[in-house]
């Protein structure tokens, strides 16, 4: 008997034959229905579910015909769901043999295929979709080149079919557009720069803060008057690497003498010379300015005579004394600072050869340099000058930007009108900056920036219900958001506008690049974490008592795991059937102590054997094991349906309501091992349909307890991984299991991921029609043994990636 | 406006502290008038009356829950022990049911039904994508006083909304995770930080900065508005239903930028908001109803909903020595030790809930308190979480909306009553009526004065 996941027998030589089979069926399989799955429902399936009585509200009356089955095919694909999983007929009903139940299955999927994809099915039409949270992080970051991230304090996106991007359940409540508008005002100030922003204040330095080494005197007025061998110091601390404007207060000592006074940098290196007059007496003196480089932090500034025939050269001439500034000194003249200072008296007597009262430092000149991000001169180009208005400047900046942050072609009239609010901007605020950061927040509430819009040019004219090819650049914006969680970069932008992306064989180029680039993580992040349930992992919170080992190291250890292994495949181009049954995986120490494996240390994470460990694949990894357990035990039933669902793409039907707890048969049968209690559950025919192979799934995963530690018993009680898949498959232990699935289930498997990967990609929910594309993503893929690369060109080269049919205006 | 009533507001620019204003004689109507039109807004001078909607996941251990004795002759039943000190201010209804969460043919899903039907007492579609509900009775209300609060309405909760794969049986997550529906096909987001929920109704404190951003704001809307139109006149369907929410977001920023400057801001409330999620349930809880208490106090709003938890939700409360997650727990089958936990759980959020009830009641306005002018809905929309019903729901009604409701009893219905006909007297009361909404049938008129 086939297996009830799939009808095609999946082992590798047949799933060549089949393959060419899936992708062209034949009107034979109509006649063929009527011979036999059309008897096969009349005589197991129509007594309880015909036009007088429809058990679970489901009619088959018109199954004899195809096109009945044809015109409602979510029911009979759920009746197929349910004849494949061996739900239906239900135990204490006539059952199917093993043959009958492969017939059955197989021609009522050919009818519902052939139904589906005979007559050129229409690629549906996708909902514009706002950027989700994770999308409009990368987005900001790419479009201005900063590592910005500003989505966090949005709402979290709701989920629909399986993935927060689509765009059905995305919409702008007036919530989220405040934080839209308040983010865009952030990012705004973090990618352009405003000058006056720029802190200048004037720093001084007189009396007690200017230090001397050498014989020296202080007036009554708290100047310095030095010998001429002898030199004065002080230190600044400016906010910025820049140019200051330094005005030095000195002066000569004595009416009609001129001095030569040196300024001089911390290793006394000359950086101008002072040429100064009498000081005039008193409080006075003569004054003169420079400039000098400082750096950010503190500053050490020397002034010393000049004897008038020295050499004087900047940047050269070095002041010998400059020795004598040891640590101990420099911690003494510290120390001074901000101590009263005594005066000297009778300075006349001294041998007194220039004085030295004031610093000032001011600047820095003009904006330091590493206050400008790198996204603020890419930005802006032009700047209003006498020749230039605000407005044209404007203009210009906005003429390489907007088409890049709205991703299309942009007309002068949207440009003429941000470029009006630059200018309105402008004039309130005299900044040419501040204005353009107005003008960024502007751009980045627009439905051109937060949308993927994929309306057709304003001059098409199809009409509504025609299928039409998505542009060149909704398809680069489709591309980049599928495989980058981001906005197109500058090579599919290019393309796109040369009108390059209409060519396949350039859609595969571009699929190859971007898979390699480093940007392509956000499948691992968006798309496998979602689809593998990862996030669940998030929320999971075990009983304490139980597994008081658990932390939040653990738990990310956990994720990045999965994560990691899945991010090798994408980027090895390894087949996708790898995650199935990988015999190495990504472990750290933390994680390495969690599965007993010896000699790992350190935090980051490398690959090791993990086979011999009795692991393979994802359906051993502790994310998965964890997140599919409950809080205190493990949960055959829920490993099952995870299995089921994510991998083979068979959602089990849903339980009814008010089914037993399974605690009752814990107080009645304490002994009882888990699989004792479960199996006892399945004692009712009912229950039994489907938990028969849901629960096998899940024994074989037994030795592994709820967060993924292997264990050889339960509690005392000894572990039986032992199971059978329909079939007579059977296996005992959790690599048995895994290697059965491989080499049985690989097409379901791929089948499931085409079919998560072609939902990611086009942001809405399958519909019965795209079956077909389906089939067509995974016939594609097989020649090489479906690695990932080929897989991910053949979704963008789908009907459903590239066209779509136009609604109704 | 009258001219003998002064504007609330003149009061409170003018002192700077707002706990605790009394209403001058000069600005109440007389009892009588207060009375007989109680169901007017605020732009007639009279005290407005305020509205909160408070929903619990996976329904209540109704055994523990259900009063004992009916009408005015009733006791307090175990869970609601922590409402003893305002019972006389409040009634438990029993008997209505949301009959629109039962299956009706789409199998399995009852908590994404149960949150998608409490406040609108409409059928979700079963679809993880093309989600179709209704409008919520709180968003009816605030469509129609938009313009008369800072905000029309605010949307609060403790969790956000889920985005693992599918919540419930093949229910959109988007149904388990909210309770307030501004369409059919739009759920108004919850704010679960406590310190954005505060901005979000008192600013952050800095007025010239704001009035400075307004004014930009205001050119900016304009220039993205003429995107959208431009949008707008080539798309159809479900493009064209996406970019007018959109537009209509716009336009609520707009107003709300109108209104901001047509007032003076008043001065913050003080109440220390910390950075960041609080660590525990019990803080945030009582943060989150710190603020609606404000909000109402400060006319900032007259509507708020909060969802404790997500429908389904899975919280685990260890602080009451239960260590086995909600949702899990409520499949208790009778089993003694899952139904104490239960009702540990109950009574729990009861105890935050009176809190609550506290705070409102203690905040004098007028001739009564804040509690006296509101109405306080708190409940689920699923009464025993282990068979997962939608009839004979747990609700509890706080406050006498300005004397409209009488209070102190439990009310018993005595056949099946629509929730929905609690909805429609509750938007008269408002100010703010309704021919229908969900599975409406007329008006609930067993509270009546």
């Amino acid at each position: 008997m086939s297996l009830a996941f799939l009808c095609f027998f999946s082992d590798l030589r047949a799933a060549e034959e089949s393959r060419k089979a899936d992708a062209t069926p034949t009107p034979a399989s109509e006649n063929s229905w009527g011979s036999s799955g059309a008897a096969l429902v009349r005589s197991h399936c129509l007594d309880c579910h015909n036009d007088d009585n429809q058990e679970a509200e489901v009619n088959l009356a018109g199954f004899d015909k195809p096109d009945a089955i044809a015109a409602n095919p979510e029911m009979w694909q759920r009746a197929l769901d349910m004849i494949k999983f061996g739900a239906m007929p239900p135990a204490d009903a006539e059952s199917l043999s093993d043959d009958q139940r492969a017939t059955l299955a197989d021609s009522l999927e050919a009818v519902l295929f052939s139904a589906a994809c005979d007559l050129a099915p229409k690629p549906g039409k996708v909902t514009v979709r706002r950027l989700n949270r994770a999308e409009y992080d990368n987005t900001v970051s790419d479009l201005f080149g900063l590592p910005l991230s500003i989505a966090a304090s949005f709402p979290a996106d709701e989920v629909g079919a399986g993935f927060d991007n689509n765009g059905d359940v995305l919409s702008i409540p007036p919530m989220l557009f405040e934080k839209y508008m308040a983010g865009a005002e952030e990012v705004a100030s973090q990618v352009i720069f405003d000058p006056d922003s720029v802190q200048r204040d004037e720093i001084q330095r007189a009396g007690d803060q200017i230090l001397t080494e050498g014989e020296s005197w202080v007036g009554s007025f708290f100047g310095h008057f030095l010998h001429q061998d002898a030199f004065a110091w002080t230190e600044v601390e400016v906010p910025y690497d820049g140019r200051y404007r330094l005005d030095v207060r000195g002066g000569a000592p004595q009416p009609d003498q001129h001095v030569q006074v040196g300024v001089f940098d911390a290793s006394g290196i000359l950086i101008e010379v002072c040429e100064f007059d009498y000081f005039g007496g008193g409080g006075g003196s003569d004054h003169e300015s420079l400039k000098m480089d400082l750096k950010r932090g503190r500053n050490r500034i020397l002034f010393a005579l000049l004897k008038p025939d020295a050499e004087a050269k900047a940047g050269e001439t070095k002041l010998a004394s400059v020795e004598r500034l040891n640590e101990e000194r420099l911690q003494a003249g510290r120390e001074r600072v901000g101590k009263k200072l005594g005066i000297d008296g009778k300075i006349d007597e001294q041998p007194v050869a220039f004085m030295v009262r004031k610093l000032s430092v001011k600047g820095p000149e003009g904006t330091p340099p590493e206050l400008i991000p790198v996204s603020h001169k890419k930005l802006l180009r032009q700047f209003p000058s006498k020749q230039r208005s605000a407005k044209d400047a404007a203009k210009v900046c906005l003429e390489e930007f907007l088409p890049r942050a709205f991703r299309s072609p942009v007309d002068d009239h949207t440009v003429d009108q941000y470029a009006r609010l630059a200018e309105m901007a402008f004039k309130k605020e005299k900044s040419f900056e501040r204005a353009m950061r107005v003008t960024i927040s502007a751009a980045l509430v627009s439905p051109r920036f937060l949308f993927r819009v994929e309306l057709p040019p304003a001059d098409e004219s199809i009409p509504a219900g025609e299928v039409r090819p998505l542009t060149n650049h909704q398809l680069a914006s489709r591309l980049s958001y599928f495989l980058w969680s981001s906005m197109p970069d500058a090579e599919l932008l290019r393309l796109a506008d040369e009108g390059k992306l209409d060519d396949e064989q350039e859609l595969r180029r571009q699929v190859a690049r971007m898979l390699a680039d480093e940007r392509a993580g956000a499948l691992a992040e968006n798309f496998a974490a979602q689809w593998l349930g990862l996030r669940n992992l998030d929320d999971f919170v075990p009983d304490p008592t139980k597994f008081p080992q658990f932390d939040e190291d653990l738990r990310t250890a956990m994720r990045s795991e999965t994560l990691l292994l899945f991010g090798d495949v994408v980027k090895n181009n390894d087949s996708v059937l790898r995650l199935l049954d990988s015999p190495k995986s990504f472990v750290n120490e933390r994680l390495a102590k969690h599965y007993g494996i010896g000699n790992v240390q350190g935090d980051e994470f490398r690959l090791v054997a993990v086979r011999e460990r009795g692991r393979a694949g994802i359906l051993t990894h502790a994310s998965v094991l964890t997140l599919t357990s409950n809080p205190g035990r493990t949960s055959p039933v829920k490993r099952g349906k995870w299995v089921l669902e994510n991998l083979l793409g068979t959602r089990p039907p849903d339980p009814p309501a008010g089914v037993p707890e399974l605690e009752e048969t814990t107080s009645s049968n304490p002994n009882a091992s888990l699989r004792e209690q479960l199996e006892l559950h399945r004692s009712n025919a009912t229950c039994a349909s489907c938990h028969s192979v849901m629960d096998d799934l899940g024994f074989g995963l037994e030795n592994f307890n709820a967060l993924g530690g292997y264990r050889d018993d339960d509690e005392g009680k000894p572990i039986d991984a032992s199971g059978t898949l329909p079939g007579g498959r059977s296996f005992n232990g959790a690599l048995p299991l895994i290697d059965q699935l491989r080499k049985t289930e690989s097409k379901a498997f791929v089948n499931t991921m085409a079919n998560r990967l072609l939902t990611f990609a086009i942001g809405r929910e399958l519909v019965p029609a795209d079956r077909c594309f389906v089939a067509d993503i995974v016939a594609a893929s097989a020649e090489h043994d479906y690695r990932f690369v080929d897989l991910a060109t053949a979704v963008v080269l789908s009907k459903p990636f590239r066209f779509h049919t136009l609604e109704e205006k | 406006m009258s001219m003998t009533h002064l504007n609330r507001r003149t009061l409170l620019r003018g002192a700077g502290a707002l706990v605790g204003l009394p209403l001058l004689d000069a600005m109440s109507p007389n009892r009588r008038a207060l009375a007989a039109s109680a169901g007017t807004t605020a732009a007639e001078g009279l005290v407005p009356t305020r509205m909160a909607c408070i929903f619990f996941p996976n329904g209540a251990i109704m055994p523990d829950w259900n009063p004992t004795g009916e009408g005015k002759d009733w006791q307090l039943s175990k869970t609601h022990k922590p409402l003893e000190a305002h019972k006389s201010k409040l009634n438990v209804l029993s008997g209505l049911a949301l009959d629109k969460g039962r299956a009706h043919g789409d199998g399995a899903g009852d908590h994404a039904r149960c949150s998608a039907t409490f406040l609108t007492a409409a059928h979700p579609v079963k679809t993880s994508s093309n989600i179709y509900v209704g409008v919520s009775v709180d968003q009816v209300a605030a469509r129609q006083l938009e313009g008369q609060n800072k905000l029309s309405s605010i949307e609060l909760g403790l969790t956000g909304s889920r985005n693992a794969g599918s919540c419930d049986s093949g229910y959109s997550c988007a149904y388990s995770s909210n309770i307030s529906w501004r369409s059919p096909t739009q759920p108004m987001s919850k704010e679960t930080s406590p310190k954005m929920a505060f901005e979000r109704l008192f600013g952050s404190g800095d007025a010239a900065s704001r009035r400075e951003r307004d004014f930009y704001r205001k050119s900016i809307l304009d220039v993205v508005s003429g995107d959208a139109e431009r949008l707008l006149k080539r798309s159809g369907g479900s493009d064209k239903r996406k970019l007018e929410e959109y537009f209509s977001s716009v336009r609520d920023l707009e107003q709300r930028i109108e209104r901001t400057e047509a007032e003076e801001r008043a001065a913050m409330p003080d109440l220390q908001v910390p950075e960041g999620r609080p660590e525990s349930f019990r803080e945030h809880a009582r943060l989150m109803y710190d603020i609606m208490a404000l909000g109402f106090q400060t006319n900032s709003t007259r509507i708020a909903t909060m969802m404790l938890d997500n429908a389904g939700g899975g919280r685990v409360y260890k602080e009451v020595g239960v260590n086995d997650a909600h949702h899990s727990l409520s499949h208790h089958r009778n089993h003694a030790d899952k139904v104490k936990n239960l009702s540990t759980i109950d009574h729990y959020l009861i105890e935050q809930f009176a809190y609550f009830l506290d705070k409102l009641d203690s905040t004098s306005e007028g001739e009564g308190t804040l509690l006296d002018h509101s109405m306080i809905l708190y409940g689920s929309g699923i009464s025993d979480g282990n068979r997962h019903r939608h009839e004979d729901l747990p609700i509890v009604m706080a406050g006498s909306a300005n004397g409209r409701f009488r209070t102190g009893e439990h009310i018993v219905m005595k056949e099946e009553t629509p929730m929905a006909n609690l909805f429609l007297t509750m938007l008269d009361t408002m100010g703010t009526p309704a021919e229908s909404i969900g599975d409406s049938t007329g008006r609930f008129t067993a509270m009546d004065a």
